[in-house]
């Protein structure tokens, strides 16, 4: 059965909890928009997050990294997403090959895992996630689900944060995603299409979009 | 003409609530401002920090902050839907 709420999706992919919005669009309609191809890209993404207060991982042309760093990552694609658009090798190779692209140190602190907080409306997830080929988000090693609250600052329905550890053990954050899929997450597992339905409803209404 | 640079706060409008995000000098706040309309699907105020007011006030009180600003908001034009 489909959810009450007249929530309708304008999007370019396919999410499992699609199948419960509504398909028709009338006067009460909530739209939730969500383009993978219009996100603003790596540089935006991680300039709202400094501008906001959180510690991101230093982006700069692989000219400009300190000799002392040993890997990077090199962006070839700054709107690529789960792992598309980005190289990693030794700093000296991409002085050679890539010295005006924009990278960021690799840091091996945990090699291979990202650590996400996801926000579904006001629920909010840790997740610890293994990358197949040091980028590709794709095991779930663990979720966890945080108390739950609205983010005041950041008014969208879903979105998440990517941190990383650096050389002190610092999470710095490495990508915001301002859409963001749940269906390669496992989600559906925690959340049925209906709680997704109903939360992102509720946000909508919470921020006022 | 001045030389002190003025200081700029930029808030996010949810409904009739002002929501601090940022501040700082006005030659650093233009791009910071235009950054985060990129991402937020409210209206964006941006605007001069009053003379007298500690900025670190506003940031830590909501009422203090929506209190101070409550012209901005009542001054917006309603969006007129049948306007082209």
């Amino acid at each position: 059965m489909k959810t009450a709420h007249n929530l309708v999706i304008s999007s370019d992919f396919k999410d499992y909890y699609d199948t419960e919005a509504s398909s028709v669009y009338n006067e009460n309609s909530v739209v939730y928009s969500r383009f993978l191809s219009k996100v603003p890209g790596k540089v935006e993404e991680l300039k709202f997050l400094n501008y906001l207060g959180n510690k991101t991982i230093p982006i700069m042309p692989v000219s400009k990294i300190s000799m002392d760093v040993e890997r990077v990552v090199v962006y070839m694609d700054l709107h690529g997403h789960r792992g598309k658009g980005k190289l990693l090798m030794r700093l000296n190779e991409a002085n050679m090959l890539y010295p005006n692209k924009l990278a960021s140190e690799y840091f091996d602190t945990n090699p291979g895992i990202t650590f996400k907080i996801l926000y579904i409306g006001k629920r909010r997830f840790r997740c610890i996630l293994r990358n197949s080929d040091f980028f590709t988000e794709n095991e779930i090693l663990d979720i966890s689900e945080l108390p739950s609250g609205y983010n005041p600052k950041i008014a969208l329905p879903i979105f998440s944060i990517d941190y990383v550890q650096d050389r002190s053990n610092q999470m710095l954050a490495c990508d915001f995603n301002s859409v963001q899929r749940l269906d390669y997450l496992g989600m559906e597992k925690l959340l049925s299409a209906n709680d997704v339905i109903s939360e992102i409803y509720r946000a909508m209404i919470e921020h006022k979009i | 003409m001045s030389d002190i640079s003025k200081e700029k706060i930029v808030m996010a409008l949810r409904g009739e609530t002002l929501v601090y995000l940022a501040d700082g000098l006005e030659e650093s706040m233009d791009k910071v401002k235009s950054c985060f309309e990129k991402f937020l699907k409210v209206p964006i105020v941006y605007t001069d920090v009053p003379e007298g007011i500690d900025i670190k006030q506003l940031k830590d009180d909501p009422v203090l902050l929506n209190n101070t600003f409550r012209h901005l908001i009542e001054r917006r034009e309603p969006v007129d839907e049948n306007s082209t």
